[in-house]
């Protein structure tokens, strides 16, 4: 395998807090190659979200600290660098897109002022380049009228095309990474298909490495090559798309699944989809051994006392669970 | 925009009537009988009767009012019981020092408020932020009337470096005018520069938890095009609103510090005015100080649209 773009090692980011420290993500290793999308699929709170900003050093500082591991930018160490050289990287490099269309632009801030200052932050081009680039940019994630869009005002447009301005901002200087914090969950389902289709598209015609962060495994299967499932702030699995959905092997992912309402195995009359138990347990003092146990039908003592280890149950799967071993009794 | 503004001006029309009625009303219920006032300690009842006719005083009330306003809006203000000079001259002879006090206050306090409630809210928590929010309750407790005599003895009994009180016009010379301005502005605008300094602090505060913020940062942007295009810009509304409602404190303050440091301006001219009760100049310059709040009330509303294109008139 080539060598991934952006490589995580051990990524530990934790949050200093009052009450305790909250080890929001937790020894997680995931790596993404050249135009490849990998998804990071688990409920709210589990790490997700703080595993995006920490790639972009953008935790909430002084509470929220990365306190072990490496990030790797194509072999260069991102937490080595300066904050100034950071910045070199940030909307460059890697460039990010949020799940809040409605407040992640700046509404007393035109369009197009909030497009040309990216690009001229990081190309040195004229106003006027800058400008041109940014209508096409418009142009390229299918705005109509984009030298009309450039005057206005976020207020002034709906929800799915401040997604689309945000897609065009962040593929505004040809980044390495694009990564996609839950980018369709505000929006309506059929403008998530529009913008799903428009990531995809451009992903692969500007070969860019994807991160896509969500909580839906209908979007994973959609766009995605690679899927982790973290829970807890730890991977608990990580597998290829079609083998995870055709496989799944941790208690939690089949959870998942099993809570997906599906079109062909319809329900029967007054049957409920099913749930996951519970809630995600505080990330403050976590629990000794499988964090998932409290919720897992299948726990037995050694989930509670004894923390599973990443194996390798099929060619690029990984599961944490100690139960894996005989996956067809567990899944039943 | 334009209709709006014209919208405004009319509905200030009640509110300075109102104003006038009030104000008219002053000479009225006080209970020094103005008749007796102009005639002098001296007078005889009859000479007082003979003013009071002479006066129109003692025609009913609504007759009174009414050629009273009647010459306000011509701009006839009427004459100083005091010294007989037309209301509106006198306040022109004393204008340019308040206005220059005023002028100089706000500038002084907005330009050194506005970056130290920025620097405190980036730096929240921290001692740069405890340092600035505390000399900002220290400024905002003092009085007026302290932190004058506080500077003078300071800055112009002990170090003699600026003139312990009096005024210079501008005509005189740059220097001298400056100079005699320094301590005044100071000492009022401290109580005004702590308002806006907490004012902005706690707006950029919210400001900096927001979503397009974090965009900014993710884009790669540099901290200061972050804080004064990004941040300070959505801030502006609640900041400019509070400087307004400063500007309206302030005409409180200037009678107090033109008092502190003998300057010849509005205020001096409102205190003897009222000590001596004469009701002409109390009324003409109520007058002129409510519409000058009222006009600048209009002109914080429409700089809203200015800095945020969602309000528009």
């Amino acid at each position: 395998m080539e060598t991934p773009i952006l490589q995580i090692d051990d990524l530990s980011t934790h949050f200093f807090t009052r009450d305790g420290v909250v080890r929001a993500v937790d020894n997680l290793t995931c790596h993404v190659g050249a135009g490849e999308a990998l998804g990071i699929v688990g409920e709210s709170g589990c790490g997700k979200s703080v595993t995006s900003l920490s790639v972009m050093r953008l935790v909430q500082s002084p509470s929220g600290r990365i306190v072990n591991g490496a990030i790797r930018l194509q072999g260069r160490d991102l937490l080595a660098l300066s904050e100034k050289e950071m910045r070199e990287i940030r909307g460059n490099e890697i460039s990010m897109i949020f799940q809040e269309p409605m407040t992640s632009l700046n509404p007393v801030l035109s369009i197009g002022c909030q497009l040309i200052e990216t690009i001229r932050r990081h190309r040195g081009v004229s106003g006027k380049e800058a400008w041109q680039r940014a209508v096409d940019m418009l142009r390229l994630v299918q705005i109509p009228e984009p030298d009309q869009r450039m005057r206005e005002y976020p207020h002034q447009l709906s929800g799915g095309m401040r997604q689309r301005i945000m897609i065009a901002m962040a593929f505004a200087c040809d980044p390495k990474v694009l990564i996609a914090d839950e980018p369709t969950t505000a929006l309506d389902v059929t403008i998530q298909a529009q913008i799903l289709a428009l990531m995809s598209d451009l992903q692969k015609r500007l070969g860019t490495a994807v991160v896509l962060i969500t909580h839906d495994l209908g979007v994973v299967a959609e766009t995605c090559q690679r899927v982790i499932v973290m829970y807890a702030g730890r991977k608990v699995e990580e597998a290829d798309v079609g083998d995870l959905f055709d496989r799944p092997r941790h208690p939690y992912t089949k959870g998942l699944m099993a809570s997906m309402p599906h079109l062909h195995r319809g329900l029967g009359n007054g049957q409920r989809l099913k749930e996951i138990p519970g809630m995600v347990p505080s990330l403050l003092d976590p629990p000794p051994g499988c964090r998932f146990a409290g919720r897992c039908a299948h726990a037995t003592a050694l989930c509670t006392t004894e923390e599973p280890p990443l194996t390798e149950t099929g060619p690029r799967h990984w599961v944490a669970c100690w139960h894996t071993g005989a996956p067809a009794e567990v899944a039943q | 925009m334009l209709a709006y503004t014209l919208k405004r001006l009319a509905a200030a029309v009640p509110v300075m009537l109102i104003v006038a009625i009030i104000t008219f009303m002053l000479m009225h219920i006080g209970s020094v009988d103005p008749a007796s006032r102009i005639a002098g300690e001296l007078a005889t009842p009859e000479e007082v009767e003979k003013i009071r006719i002479a006066m129109g005083l003692d025609r009913p009330l609504l007759h009174q009012f009414v050629s009273w306003f009647g010459q306000v809006l011509s701009g006839d203000f009427g004459t100083s019981i005091l010294n007989r000079m037309p209301v509106l001259d006198l306040v022109g002879q004393r204008i340019e020092p308040t206005l220059s006090i005023a002028l100089f206050t706000i500038v002084f306090a907005v330009a050194l408020a506005v970056p130290m409630g920025v620097l405190a809210a980036w730096n929240a928590g921290t001692w740069v932020d405890h340092l600035i929010m505390a000399l900002a309750v220290i400024a905002f407790s003092m009085p007026v009337f302290l932190v004058g005599y506080l500077l003078i003895y300071q800055f112009s009994i002990e170090l003699r470096l600026l003139p312990v009180q009096g005024y210079k016009p501008l005509a005189g010379g740059v220097g001298p005018y400056l100079r005699h301005l320094v301590l005044p502005v100071v000492s009022l605008g401290l109580v005004f520069l702590a308002l806006i300094a907490r004012m902005t602090r706690a707006t950029m505060l919210e400001v900096l938890n927001q979503d397009y913020i974090r965009t900014a940062r993710a884009k790669g942007l540099g901290n200061t095009r972050i804080l004064v295009l990004h941040a300070l810009k959505n801030a502006a509304n609640p900041i400019v609103t509070t400087i307004g409602f400063g500007i309206a404190a302030l005409i409180g303050g200037v009678v107090v510090t033109e008092t502190v440091f003998a300057i010849p301006g509005i205020g001096r001219l409102t205190i003897d005015a009222v000590i001596r009760r004469d009701f002409p100049v109390i009324q003409g310059v109520i007058l002129l100080f409510s519409a000058a709040y009222v006009l600048i009330n209009l002109a914080i509303d429409l700089s809203y649209a200015l800095f945020d294109p969602r309000i528009r008139y």
